[in-house]
């Protein structure tokens, strides 16, 4: 099998060597649980707390602000079904169509327990608006959740303006931030949301450890009950290794955060540029003005995501397409058939997302294979 | 290398023993294979056809063989041509063959399409059938294995087709299926056969399903009525008969069978065995597998059903639709089914049975009476 240029990093990126050895290392000196009394317990809960610290400086809120679960699904859950339940499952909640489905199937879910959801619709921009974000607001709306960048398209949500506004009106916010950390744009000290979920599979840390940032007193009941970990919010002996990774993993990007935008966008757009000029059939969605770096999705109307998702793969270029459902097959994007582009449109999308792992000599590699598959497979369709 | 000498094959794997040993067999070969699972139901729970575990099960035999494996969403299609169809074939009071139309409509047209997208000329399955060359004539074949045999069902693969598909496991018996797979150590290996038809699994019955697709009486009440016009009950829509079926739901005084189904009367007709036996068969339209291999006024040998001894029968053209006029009878032969043409080993073709005459009728044996 050839060697792939791996074009999926918004779906998860490889883990830096460096937080790989660490968790290694930590696994190995702080094997106890960090809950237990006795001095190996102690030892694993200060490693516990170093790391907590970390999370806790770069957001700027305190160590308590900082919630460990053990994916960023579970984090967007814990927000909604946790600020559902310290409401006594009461209210109405707000958020987007084109939020990732960890949001959406949680929503999904206070609706059955009794709570009134309103979804705002986003226009094919994939940006939503704020207006409209606001004016879905009631008096018994408990929690706004709008995500800062889209994990499908890229297109980055207005949350600083939401949130202001809703600050005013005293209305819980919270922002599904997993494909935002490395982004420039936002500081994370001053991050605009009292709720925010990050995942540290997404900037070189390891799979397996999500984190819910929390501002002040913001009302939340825990879902995973057992024991009184994470501030009575989060039962469960904690990921001790992924967790330390994560924090390394974050250290490492906040260090070169700028320069790291910086090379991601230059290759998202070269890419982006060889395959729009190559002149086959290629559209990109979502308002490329408003994008974050590390997304380029692209429709080739007349094909299927799927087929061309293969096709690459065989040629040695990994990326993807809408979502894959349990079987492993993929789903039509709800994000595409959301913001109305229309069914070709939708399926034919292909989502290619760049990271550490590529150099420029890559990208320019794989958009020629891009161009060439598709040039192949509109043959065949002309032919067969 | 062997036959395969590096040409890129797509191998159909439902996760069972009988894909799993193809796909085996065409790396031995020297293929380039790529395995490849349809998400026909969506189905997350179970070990059956095409259930997470299913597909599972395909991908750690792939990942064995040292090959890719792919699984593609073709679910909406599947609905689409061949569960609706299903539906809608009970409700005009036919017997639709759910196994052929998934066959000619999903994976020998549209797996065939992605897998040539895919850079695939070849598709081969873990069909019990063969492909066998005569005076350089390209032919379907019965399978080696004759209790396994499965070329019934491939009775739809157009000439086009035939020459992208092999199958691999034809010329084996299901027992070296299975050895082959123990001594490779495939977790496939022992799986049991799945029997029935894949979405009807979830189901206590054919008729619970499509009591819930069509609604319960939705399709409109008719009359059971005897081979004498004598009305024996009422019956809650036609698409619960199939001719031959023993079981109507009221009592008749004597053993009877479904011999005719009427759509637009929603009349159930019954009567005795002896009534079951056909003679005509006419086909909605005859597909030949090896163009020119079936001739008008030559006889073959038919088969209506599945699993079935194949009779004799002229295949005429009666103003320009096919017939079969059958020299020894058919019992039991349902509109919606297919009728399979074959002449020894070789499967020639067929089409879909429009309509059928009973031996009765030509003895005037039948009452015609409507209630």
């Amino acid at each position: 099998m050839v060697e792939s240029i791996y074009l999926d990093h918004a779906a998860t990126t490889p883990p830096r060597r460096e937080v790989v050895e660490r968790m290694a290392e930590l696994a190995w000196r702080y094997p106890a649980n960090p809950e237990s009394v006795h001095t190996p317990g102690q030892a694993a809960r200060s490693e516990l707390e170093r790391s907590r610290d970390t999370f806790a400086r770069a957001f700027g809120v305190p160590p308590q602000g900082v919630i460990f679960t053990a994916c960023g699904s579970e984090a967007n859950g814990l927000a909604i079904l946790g600020t559902a339940l310290a409401r006594e499952l009461r209210g109405h909640l707000v958020s987007l169509t084109i939020e990732h489905h960890s949001v959406l199937h949680h929503l999904e879910l206070a609706r059955r327990l009794g709570m009134e959801v309103t979804l705002v619709e986003v226009g094919p921009s994939g940006v939503a608006e704020t207006e409209r974000v606001l004016a879905a607001v009631r008096e018994d709306t408990v929690l706004v959740s709008v995500m800062a960048v889209n994990n499908e398209l890229g297109t980055i949500q207005p949350i600083g303006e939401i949130y202001a506004a809703l600050r005013e009106r005293g209305v819980t916010f919270h922002c599904d931030a997993v494909q935002a950390v490395a982004h420039p744009g936002f500081d994370l000290r001053d991050f605009p949301a009292d709720l925010i979920t990050i995942a540290c599979h997404k900037f070189y840390g390891p799979k397996g450890v999500g984190v819910l940032i929390r501002k002040g007193e913001v009302p939340l009941m825990g879902v995973v009950r057992g024991g009184a970990h994470e501030f009575d919010l989060r039962a469960g002996t904690h990921n001790l290794p992924a967790i330390g990774g994560g924090a390394m993993a974050l250290e490492m990007l906040l260090a070169e955060r700028r320069d790291y935008a910086q090379r991601i966008r230059e290759m998202r757009d070269r890419f982006e540029e060889m395959v729009l000029a190559a002149e086959v059939g290629a559209v990109v969605n979502g308002d490329p003005q408003r994008r974050a770096e590390g997304i380029s999705n692209l429709s080739f109307p007349g094909l299927s995501s799927e087929t061309l998702v293969l096709r690459l793969d065989l040629e040695g270029v990994a990326c993807s397409a809408g979502s894959a459902c349990t079987s492993g097959s993929l789903e039509v994007s709800h994000v595409l058939r959301a913001i109305g582009v229309g069914d070709e449109r939708a399926r034919s999308a292909v989502r290619f997302s760049f990271g550490l792992t590529n150099t420029m000599e890559d990208v320019e590699w794989a958009a020629e294979r891009v161009v060439r598959v598709v040039r192949t497979l509109r043959q065949g369709i002309r032919v067969g | 290398m062997g036959a395969g000498s590096n040409r890129r094959v797509v191998v159909a794997m439902s996760g069972g023993v009988d894909s799993s040993v193809a796909a085996l067999l065409l790396v031995r070969q020297g293929y380039e294979v790529i395995g490849m699972t349809a998400d026909l139901l969506g189905r997350t729970t179970g070990g059956r056809c095409c259930s997470l575990i299913a597909t599972g099960d395909a991908k750690r035999v792939c990942e064995r063989l040292g090959i890719r494996h792919y699984t593609v969403n073709l679910r909406e299609p599947f609905s689409r041509m061949v569960i609706e169809s299903f539906v809608d074939y009970y409700r005009r009071g036919l017997t639709p063959n759910p196994c052929i139309a998934c066959n000619r409509f999903v994976k020998f047209d549209l797996m065939l399409r992605i897998a040539r997208d895919l850079g695939a000329e070849l598709l081969a399955t873990g069909h019990y059938a063969r492909t066998v060359e005569r005076e350089g004539r390209l032919y379907l074949a019965r399978g080696a294995d004759r209790s396994k045999d499965q070329s019934y069902f491939l009775a739809c693969i157009t000439p086009k087709q035939l020459g992208r598909l092999i199958f691999p496991v034809g010329e084996l018996t299901k027992g070296e299926v299975r050895g082959i797979a123990e001594e490779e150590g495939l977790v496939t290996a022992r799986k049991p056969e799945s029997q029935d038809i894949c979405f009807l699994e979830d189901y206590r019955s054919r008729r619970e399903f499509i009591r819930e697709r069509l609604g319960a009486g939705a399709n409109g009440r008719g009359l059971i009525v005897d081979y004498r016009g004598r009305v024996l009950g009422e019956h809650e829509g036609i698409e619960h008969f199939t001719i031959g079926q023993r079981s109507i739901g009221v009592s008749a005084g004597e053993r009877v069978y479904v011999y005719r189904i009427d759509p637009e009367s929603r009349t159930v007709y019954v009567g005795p065995r002896f009534l079951l036996p056909v003679r005509q068969i006419r086909l909605r339209e005859l597909n030949e597998i090896t163009p020119g291999s079936l001739q008008p006024g030559e006889v073959y040998q038919v088969q209506a059903r599945y699993r079935q001894r194949p009779v004799p029968g002229r295949l005429v053209l009666d103003g320009g639709q096919p017939l079969i006029e059958l020299e020894e009878p058919l019992e039991a032969v349902a509109p919606g089914q297919w009728a399979v043409l074959y002449r020894e080993e070789l499967v020639l073709g067929g089409g879909e049975i429009a309509s059928t005459t009973l031996e009765a009728e030509f003895e005037e044996e039948l009452v015609k009476a409507s209630p």
